[in-house]
């Protein structure tokens, strides 16, 4: 499995967000994009979900999944409905209901399996979107701010199921120090180009 | 995976998310607000002496004063919900969708196939209001047939709401789809100059059409108006297409 970026632009109007990104993410590596707001991290997720126009090349081996920052999410679909026809929109998930009982069990959100999604508070809201995001058959998992809204022990025990995940992680967050050095390569989105600020050893 | 159940998966996923706590609000007050006027103008809480001595004439009344009223509520709520289906910050949701250029294809195709069962559904709602009235109050006429306008009501609404989507892409600003009501409105209220031979106004009320009295019958006819979605269809996909080159 890989995403090869190869010199991507893009520019809104007149000002140029990347600027010939290059990278390739590859294996199960887990990384992790950090920047400053607006400098075009979210738009490097979007070029490479192919959701935007940009010039260069990107070439991906994996099914990717993919967790937005704070989605749009249905007001009246139940946290269940939605976990199971997103996260087997493309392929079916072995064990779906065992596997969903334990992610929701995990994030204490069990209570919550039938509420509807209009009723929830961000971080409940952002939990779903994660538990989506791991259900998902993929080979590549990208994850936009996934900390935000979440409680100390949910980021915990999320961090601790990244590192602990066999699959391509990528991860853009502005929350460095919560990310463990040495499971992420840390990654800097800085004046339009992607720079390695660490590797894991 | 069947692909079937898999279409149907993502039409489902679409009506919930045109089922936004917005939108239900504005449906639940348009079904009303049509269910009061359909009531107002069925003659129902004068009384049934009255309606004795002119059957015939209450009958015209209240047919034509629905249909009229609905040949600008549906389109006006058509255009309201396609601002909020078509509004690029609303369709953020696509993410959770696309993840290659196949599952984009099927996102755009599932999206409108979605809203036309959406607007489907309401007009039955509309339509069921418009036969409640017939069946409550002795007008003797329910032989005649009003399957034929609503069918067209219904090609209206899938004009319009294509017209709408393709200002919203074009331009960008969810003013470009109430321009497109402003300018239905006026082709609807200058029709009466229709005799007039000029060529603007026909090319104008070829461009908006809309429905003659209770038939809802097109100025041009019902092959303009299908011609005009298959076009509209055409240029939307194009735009599509060119978008996300």
């Amino acid at each position: 499995m890989y995403i090869s970026i190869t010199n991507v632009r893009k520019s809104f109007k007149k000002d140029e967000i990347l600027k010939g990104v290059s990278f390739e993410f590859k294996d199960s590596k887990k990384y992790l994009i950090v920047g400053e707001n607006g400098i075009g991290k979210s738009t490097l997720f979007k070029a490479i979900l192919n959701q935007i126009k940009y010039e260069g090349y990107i070439e991906i081996e994996g099914r990717i999944s993919y967790s937005p920052d704070g989605g749009a999410l249905p007001h009246f679909m139940s946290s269940y409905n939605f976990i199971k026809t997103f996260s087997t929109l493309s392929d079916d998930v072995v064990d779906f209901d065992k596997k969903c009982d334990y992610y929701l069990s995990e994030f204490n959100m069990q209570k919550k399996k039938n509420s509807i999604l209009g009723s929830m508070s961000k971080g409940e809201r952002q939990k779903v979107n994660i538990i989506k995001s791991l259900l998902t058959p993929s080979e590549i998992l990208l994850f936009d701010e996934p900390l935000s809204g979440l409680d100390e022990l949910s980021r915990k025990k999320f961090l601790s199921m990244l590192v602990s995940d066999d699959r391509m992680v990528i991860v853009v967050s502005h929350e460095k120090e919560e990310f463990d050095k040495r499971y992420f390569n840390v990654l800097v989105l800085k004046d339009g180009l992607l720079e390695v600020l660490s590797k894991v050893r | 995976m069947d692909y079937l159940k898999y279409y149907l998966k993502y039409v489902k996923t679409h009506l919930f998310y045109l089922l936004s706590l917005r939108n239900v609000v504005v449906i639940i007050l348009i079904n009303i607000t049509c269910l009061i006027y359909a009531i107002i103008s069925s003659s129902i809480l004068n009384s049934f002496h009255l309606l004795d001595a002119s059957r015939n004439e209450y009958f015209t009344y209240y047919t034509t004063n629905y249909f009229f009223f609905l040949k600008i509520i549906y389109i006006a709520f058509i255009i309201f919900i396609n601002i909020s289906f078509f509004n690029k910050d609303y369709a953020s949701y696509s993410e959770l969708f696309i993840k290659n250029s196949k599952t984009k294809e099927d996102f755009y195709i599932t999206k409108y196939i979605s809203i036309f069962i959406f607007y489907f559904i309401e007009l039955l709602i509309l339509e069921a209001f418009f036969y409640m009235m017939l069946i409550i109050v002795p007008y003797g006429k329910m032989y005649i047939s009003f399957i034929k306008p609503f069918i067209r009501l219904y090609l209206y609404g899938v004009y319009y709401s294509l017209l709408s989507s393709l200002f919203l892409t074009l331009f960008n600003t969810y003013l470009s789809s109430i321009f497109v009501f402003i300018l239905y409105f006026i082709s609807f209220i200058i029709n009466s100059d229709y005799q007039d031979n000029k060529v603007l106004l026909k090319i104008f009320n070829y461009v908006f059409p809309f429905g003659i009295d209770n038939t809802l019958v097109p100025f041009y006819g019902s092959i303009s108006l299908i011609l005009g979605i298959f076009l509209l269809t055409l240029l939307n996909s194009l735009v599509i297409i060119l978008n996300n080159k």
